[in-house]
């Protein structure tokens, strides 16, 4: 009978992306609790499921009453889209479907060459016309547009499940969906966790390690999930300002902050706005952050800051 | 005397007695009188005018009375005033305020209704939430943040509860880690 490592460490897949969750000081029963909580979350919020609360959101042509966790949601994400300013933009849906990404990233033809030339379309964001009425939990999208909570989504679930781990007792947690990243508690009887930023080249190198107290890291890039349209290649990091594949400076960004959908929705606001655009924005949240540039270097911030990284 | 003159003398008798002698005393002079075979008893003590009748017709009227009350009040039971009450009104309220109109005995549907219409997409319903467009193409070197610090989900309404029961915070320390588990890891691959 093998010894009991003192925590509770699984992986399955989730959200179509690979998680995990680390349980110290938990149990098998609220692991699998845990992972339950995330199927439902699943269940209410994947586009690709037709019987989710999203889809019925984007098939309908007026007011929808819908829960509770989809009304989380969708405040978050129009809180993400007020807080960057308009560069993380959840309806544009329909702009990444007309350039072909209409099913899972995996079945997607891939490619890995260089981006299409962007368009100089100036568009006009739908969010201005969506409403929320939260008394009543009812949800109006603008007409001829759809919801898409994409990465805020998978942030937004790692944060609610890693909040009922510490309510639940636990030590210490870690939940990871696909990359985004929740740690609080402690690691292994320590405060301090010792996590690592992926190479947006190779996500399976690592380019630093941190130690953190906690907290929540998120990484968008456009290294990866690019695929061919029409003749182009495009990634799924949309301008919202253009309604196409960003063209930024940078191929990807990290962002560690306190909870994991503000961080992802940061990280893609820099991604998308470029390199002057995310120092300042990095510089007026206060949060720590490293952005990679199309010229391979990388610059570190915040409480990523270059002199606390081992590389 | 004659038997026939005796017998005319006393009928005459009798007859004028009965003109001047109430009921009850003609009947008793009946009663004194000597019976005569096939004579009636209870004949002589019934009221005057009064006809003779027979169980069998007395029991019928008793039925068919019975008959048509009980179809009256199973026509005005099934005619009677149907009364819809809304959810929001109690019972008694609607029967009182029937009642006056309706003497008879009411009968009382509740009537389900929706409690809340769906949402009149015209209607200002207090409590939206307008977003302004506040810059939404601006870049974000232009963008003024509203707070310096990160925000955090208590303003955001609860998520629902997990169906997973919370058991107590464990007051036993935590069991020794024997091998640390890989650290955690972030990375662009979740999109």
């Amino acid at each position: 009978m093998a010894a009991d490592p003192g925590y509770i460490d699984q992986s399955f897949r989730a959200f179509g992306s690979q998680c995990r969750i680390l349980l110290f000081a938990g149990s098998d029963e609220l692991c699998f609790d845990l992972r339950y909580r995330l199927h439902q979350l699943e269940c209410e919020w994947s586009r690709f499921r037709d019987d989710s609360e999203v889809s019925v959101l984007n098939r309908s042509t007026g007011p929808v009453i819908v829960g509770d966790d989809t009304l989380y949601l969708i405040v978050h994400a129009v809180e993400a889209w007020r807080l960057t300013a308009g560069l993380f933009d959840p309806l544009m849906l329909d702009d990444l479907v007309g350039l072909g990404y209409d099913r899972d990233h995996r079945e997607l033809e891939l490619s890995s060459g260089d981006i299409s030339s962007v368009s100089s379309r100036v568009r006009r964001s739908p969010m201005v016309d969506l409403v929320v009425d939260e008394p009543l939990h009812s949800v109006t999208l603008p007409a001829g547009h759809h919801f898409d909570p994409g990465g805020i989504g998978k942030g937004l679930a790692a944060d609610i499940i890693t909040d009922t781990a510490v309510a639940a007792g636990v030590d210490g947690v870690l939940v990871d969906l696909g990359g985004d990243i929740r740690m609080e508690g402690n690691w292994c009887g320590s405060s301090s966790w010792p996590a690592s930023v992926a190479d947006p080249v190779d996500p399976e190198a690592s380019v630093a390690s941190i130690d953190v107290e906690g907290g929540a890291m998120a990484t968008s890039g456009t290294r990866r999930r690019r695929w061919s349209h029409d003749g182009k290649v495009h990634h799924h990091l949309l301008d919202p300002r253009t309604g196409f594949p960003s063209a930024s400076d940078l191929t990807a960004v990290t962002v560690h902050a306190n909870m994991t959908w503000y961080a992802e929705a940061v990280a893609k606001a820099c991604l998308i706005g470029g390199r002057d655009a995310a120092v300042d924005l990095i510089q007026s949240k206060n949060i720590g952050a490293v952005l990679f540039g199309v010229d391979d270097t990388a610059e570190y911030f915040g409480s990523l800051s270059a002199g606390a990284l081992s590389k | 005397m004659t038997d026939a003159a005796e017998r005319l003398a006393r009928l005459q008798l009798r007859q004028a007695e009965r003109l001047q002698t109430p009921p009850a005393a003609a009947a008793q002079a009946a009663a004194a009188a000597p019976v005569t075979p096939g004579a009636v008893p209870r004949a002589a003590a019934r009221p005057a005018g009064r006809k003779k009748r027979s169980h069998a017709a007395a029991s019928a009227r008793v039925i068919v009375s019975a008959f048509f009350a009980s179809v009256f009040v199973v026509l005005m039971s099934f005619m009677g005033p149907f009364i819809a009450v809304e959810e929001t009104q109690t019972v008694s309220a609607a029967v009182e305020t029937a009642a006056p109109a309706q003497p008879e005995p009411v009968i009382v549907e509740i009537r389900r209704e929706a409690a809340t219409a769906p949402p009149d997409p015209d209607a200002a319903v207090p409590g939206y939430l307008e977003l302004a467009p506040a810059g939404a193409a601006a870049v974000a070197t232009d963008a003024a943040p509203e707070t310096t610090a990160a925000p955090t989900a208590t303003a955001a309404p609860a998520p629902a509860p997990t169906a997973a029961p919370a058991p107590a915070p464990t007051a036993a320390p935590a069991p020794a880690v024997t091998a640390p588990p890989p650290p955690p890891k972030t990375s662009a691959s979740g999109g």
